[in-house]
């Protein structure tokens, strides 16, 4: 090997350290930003065949408006062209109260409940999926029920055109937590979300996702999904 | 170009290609302060024992899952009465960021099974955040330690409103 390098030989070097430098940053971002690696597919073990039905439980506020903007909450999500759809059980009697807490018998795995009630500040709503106890971990676990909570504290915004200054829209949290109910609940900046602070978080209705760990309230911007939301979901089922 | 060129070259790749990974890595001051006006104050509990002989940290049921929405920096109190062997106590801010000081070591007697021990978060983040604590605990001998009853206190700077008058609400 000569003791000094041609221009070539310069010029390569440059490009190994460009590359290097490229690929750690990459690399870096890649796992501080794993949009897509979030969850299973825990509904049906891979295999899912039709949709999910849901009833409201019977405690939650009887008012056509309110009722909708959850509707709509699940349709955002009925809407990607995945196997995996919430139904609607609209021709059912409501679901008579069960704790929300308590995971409905495995013979009835079709009791996926909206709940009113309590949810505890800050929060204003919740998300619980129960598994079959014989299906093993959080990775490969098969779900049979979801539940959902929203905060019966809060004087909601129930309208369907967009909520206002001082307004706490439902359907922005309501949609955020049928997310969870697609089987989206370990990983990322825990519990299945975007961490606040990531750039798929940021303050605009472009960029801000709904699966972020905070919804805006008083904006349209979470009451729909955004590409990376729908990149996680899609491909599941 | 001089070998030593090549070598100096060659350096300055690895330095290149290591910034944005030292970057990432947040290592703990040796001292500091923080202040701030605390505003809110959210309490988990839980009465009954639980034990464990796990020798990697682990969450304790009850004291896992303390949901805030605040800005700025925050602190953590936990409080336990134990029984058995020695015990490790951390605090952590979901997915994994240990709050300082570190980690707490107690190993109780028949005459001292009580503790305490405040802990801090001093992430300072120019927006509203919602963050999530859990008590982590292990058992660094292997022997079973048990938590008879314990809590933990969370106290913070409640905040849902940004300068643009935009509301944000945590979601579970």
């Amino acid at each position: 090997m000569s003791a000094r390098l041609s221009w070539k030989q310069h010029l390569t070097l440059l490009v190994i350290a460009c590359v290097l430098a490229a690929t750690t940053a990459l690399a870096v971002s890649a796992s501080a930003h794993p949009h897509g690696e979030y969850y299973n597919a825990h509904w049906g073990q891979g295999a899912l065949e039709g949709g999910i039905d849901w009833r409201f439980v019977s405690d939650f506020p009887s008012g056509d408006a309110i009722r909708q903007r959850i509707k709509d909450a699940a349709g955002r999500w009925n809407n990607q062209n995945q196997t995996l759809t919430f139904d609607y059980e609209g021709s059912q009697p409501d679901y008579d109260p069960f704790a929300f807490s308590s995971c409905p018998p495995l013979d009835k795995p079709e009791k996926n409940g909206i709940h009113w009630g309590p949810v505890g500040h800050p929060g204003i709503g919740i998300a619980s999926l129960c598994t079959f106890a014989e299906a093993g971990g959080d990775s490969t676990a098969t779900y049979h029920s979801f539940q959902i909570k929203m905060d019966s504290a809060i004087n909601w915004y129930v309208g369907a055109d967009g909520p206002g200054y001082n307004d706490i829209d439902i359907q922005a949290p309501a949609t955020h937590e049928f997310g969870h109910a697609t089987g989206r609940e370990v990983g990322g900046a825990g519990m299945g979300h975007f961490g606040n602070d990531w750039d798929v978080c940021a303050k605009s209705e472009a960029a801000h996702h709904t699966m972020c760990e905070s919804v805006y309230t008083n904006t349209w911007w979470d009451r729909t999904l955004n590409d990376h939301d729908k990149d996680v979901f899609d491909g599941k089922y | 170009m001089s070998r030593r060129g090549v070598v100096v070259v060659a350096a300055a790749a690895a330095v290149l290609a290591a910034v944005p990974a030292v970057a990432l890595l947040q290592s703990a001051p040796e001292s500091g302060r923080r202040g701030f006006r605390s505003t809110n104050r959210t309490v988990a509990f839980r009465t009954t024992p639980v034990s464990t002989s796990e020798t990697r940290f682990r969450r304790v049921p009850g004291l896992d899952d303390v949901l805030i929405q605040n800005r700025g920096v925050s602190t953590a109190r936990f409080s336990g009465d134990f029984s058995g062997g020695p015990v490790d106590i951390r605090i952590i801010r979901l997915p994994n960021n240990v709050l300082l000081p570190g980690d707490a070591h107690f190993a109780p007697t028949a005459e001292s099974s009580s503790f305490s021990y405040d802990f801090l978060d001093p992430r300072r983040k120019g927006g509203i955040d919602c963050r999530r604590y859990a008590v982590s605990w292990r058992s660094p001998t292997g022997a079973e330690v048990t938590l008879n009853h314990g809590s933990l206190i969370v106290d913070y700077h409640f905040d849902n409103e940004d300068r643009d008058g935009l509301t944000t609400a945590c979601v579970d």
